[in-house]
């Protein structure tokens, strides 16, 4: 099938039209972290910059004062802080042999996020910053954390720096959502009910 | 009304609800307003567009080439590529690949090439159950209804009726319907056949052919929680649906979102380039009849498609009529031209769903040329001896008319007489198919015709 198929193609396809070429890449403008936040806001995820002295610890108990069985995949100077903060004593790890009913549990997942797009506040979620692939969407609350110096204006700027690493990656942009109900946005649908950016 | 072309019928049923055809019309609208907002908040908005188009006609040019080294970069990685010259091969590889597992019930993605190859029903019927996960696309399979619309396929229906469907198959509250209320219901309702976890399928937005990727686009993230959950994970997809590069999704993903409901971006746009450790990755490649639109010199544009469903969120016809009046899985414009091309016996009335005003090509992210292709299908249409009898006479009676300027004179002069002098009762009798909804104009004093010959001598100097 598969060679009858190509020589159809092949048979009934145009004449050669050139492929348009790499679009210019754009170098980030002013003001990146408040219009970052202005896009993300569109799509109801909450942004917050995280100050010099100031402690994620502390931020996400701010976040989620309510005890929820707690993951995240930081490392370095941010574990540490986490590793800190009261809330966050018992934490689930997660990886690719975690069960479905794990899974399940999970209600709030703080992962690395590689890079933010301004024009559009999603941030992209490599297999390495999950742990298990489903974790980003079965959790009930996501926050990600971003390096600000990580901040891109658009999506040609995005995909130039991530490469296709042979595994699963994802931007999000916000909490889960539809509006499929007459047209009455819900936020929740079926992955988290809330995204949080910490930029760092 | 029996001489009318289907959609024309459908449609009838449809406005003869007067508010609730202005209700869905508005609800649409909105959306294209949406789009505006979003479109214009990108300046190079235009030449995005001429990009994305630019790609896409590329794209056609070495479709086999661009299919041939996404087969390669894919199956490098572990991915599964198979090959269904039409629908029935298609639901036969699928099939096979969920028999071979033992799979009974199988969670899905909205699809509208699994629709197109009316997949659930033959999986059904081999004790398969699919379940739907987007939540548009659950409620109308729990109604057992086609979608309406490719992006929203529950977009005509109100929710004191998803109320009323929820309250009977998910045993929410009778009379209630807050969408919040009937959504968290959904929400566990489908969590629970995701916890299944033996397999699942989804569509496929961009198929990358230099990096062997399967892109996803959804706001709810129901195709994730199905595919990294499940045991095997199948991705269904028309040939056009390849693209050359990487970088080219950067194109793409901005101008989807935007197109479809006036997002800047969907809320996940996932990447998916391998099986997960120990599980099953599948691409199904399908033709059904693409290659051979290929061909068609005037009509192939039409396959440069990324379903964002704007065309139907601007067309007048679609606002006002449903996408249930087209009689096919692609309703509105695109609809209208592609579905000719399969059968045209069934559905030589589509491109006639028109009023040429050419919104929808103005909208549309690749440029297909669509308000061109309905002209050009009209008169494939018609040469093909499809036109209903009573349409044929009225043509060719107004060719007759028209083509002298003594035998036009003399029918207007009649047709302003009659307009000054005949009751309404007889103007506006079942007839004048014209008159059932418009005033006729009044009759001028004198045509233009009769002014000039009066006044030429008059000139200004």
């Amino acid at each position: 099938m598969r060679d009858v198929m190509l020589a159809a193609i092949r048979r009934n396809r145009p004449d050669p039209l050139p492929h348009p070429g790499t679009a210019t890449p754009r170098a980030v403008e002013a003001n990146a972290e408040s219009r970052f936040s202005a896009s993300a806001g569109l799509s109801m995820s909450k942004v917050i910059p995280l100050g010099a002295g100031e402690s994620l610890g502390e931020v996400l108990t701010a976040l989620h004062p309510d005890a929820l069985r707690v993951t995240h995949r930081l490392t370095g100077g941010l574990a540490d802080d986490l590793a800190s903060a009261p809330s966050w004593k018992n934490v689930a790890e997660v990886d690719e042999h975690t069960t479905i009913a794990h899974l399940a549990e999970i209600q709030l997942a703080v992962l690395p996020a590689q890079l933010g797009v301004i024009e559009n506040g999603a941030c992209w979620l490599g297999e390495r910053d999950m742990g298990h692939r489903a974790l980003p969407f079965s959790t009930e609350h996501l926050v990600m954390v971003v390096p600000r110096s990580q901040l891109v204006e658009t999506m040609h700027e995005a995909y130039a720096q991530l490469a296709c690493d042979g595994a699963f990656g994802v931007f999000i942009a916000g909490p889960s959502k539809t509006a499929d109900i007459e047209q009455s946005l819900v936020i929740g649908a079926q992955g988290p009910r809330s995204l949080a950016v910490v930029l760092v | 009304m029996a001489t009318a072309l289907p959609h024309a019928r459908a449609a009838a049923a449809f406005v003869a609800d007067e508010e609730r055809t202005t209700w869905h019309d508005q609800a649409l609208w909105h959306v294209r307003e949406k789009r505006d907002k979003a479109a214009h908040g990108i300046p190079e908005w235009e030449a995005l567009r001429q990009r994305a188009s630019d790609i896409k006609d590329h794209t056609l040019s070495r479709l086999d080439e661009y299919l041939e080294q996404f087969e390669a970069t894919a199956s490098a990685k572990g991915i599964r590529v198979h090959w269904a010259a039409d629908a029935a091969e298609h639901n036969r590889i699928v099939h096979e690949i969920l028999e071979r597992r033992g799979v009974t019930e199988v969670v899905k993605s909205k699809s509208m090439l699994t629709e197109e190859c009316h997949l659930n029903p033959y999986l059904e019927a081999r004790g398969i159950e699919v379940v739907d996960t987007d939540l548009g696309e659950r409620i109308i399979q729990l109604l057992e209804q086609p979608p309406s619309h490719i992006v929203m396929p529950a977009i005509h229906l109100k929710k004191e009726e998803i109320g009323d469907l929820f309250h009977d198959k998910l045993g929410t509250e009778a009379g209630a319907s807050d969408p919040q209320y009937l959504t968290e219901a959904a929400r566990q309702h489908l969590r629970e056949r995701f916890l299944v976890g033996k397999a699942a399928i989804t569509g496929v937005n961009f198929a990358v052919a230099e990096t062997g990727t399967v892109t996803v686009c959804t706001n709810e993230g129901n195709a994730d929680m199905g595919v990294h959950l499940a045991e095997v994970q199948i991705h269904c997809m028309g040939v056009e649906k390849v693209i050359p590069r990487w970088e080219d999704l950067g194109v793409f993903t901005r101008l989807l979102g935007r197109s479809a409901t006036g997002q800047p971006i969907t809320i996940y746009t996932s990447h998916h380039d391998a099986p997960r450790p120990g599980g099953e990755m599948h691409v199904v490649i399908v033709d059904n009849g693409r290659s051979e639109h290929l061909g068609r010199e005037d009509f192939r544009n039409g396959l440069k498609c990324i379903r964002c469903g704007a065309c139907m969120n601007t067309c007048p016809i679609y606002r006002r009529s449903g996408g249930h009046s087209y009689g096919s899985t692609i309703p509105g414009p695109i609809g209208s031209i592609l579905t000719p091309g399969f059968d045209l016996e069934a559905h030589h009335d589509l491109p006639f769903a028109s009023t040429l005003c050419g919104s929808c090509s103005d909208v549309c992210p690749v440029k297909i040329d669509i308000h061109e292709q309905l002209y050009k299908w009209r008169q494939v249409a018609t040469r093909s001896g499809h036109m209903p009898l009573a349409k044929r006479l009225a043509m060719r009676g107004g060719d007759w008319l028209l083509s002298r300027r003594t035998r036009l004179g003399l029918a207007g002069a009649a047709a302003r007489v009659a307009l000054r002098l005949l009751p309404d009762a007889l103007v506006y009798s079942p007839a004048n198919a014209w008159g059932r909804a418009r005033e006729l104009p009044q009759p001028p004093a004198e045509t233009f015709a009769e002014w000039y010959a009066a006044n030429r001598d008059n000139r200004a100097s």
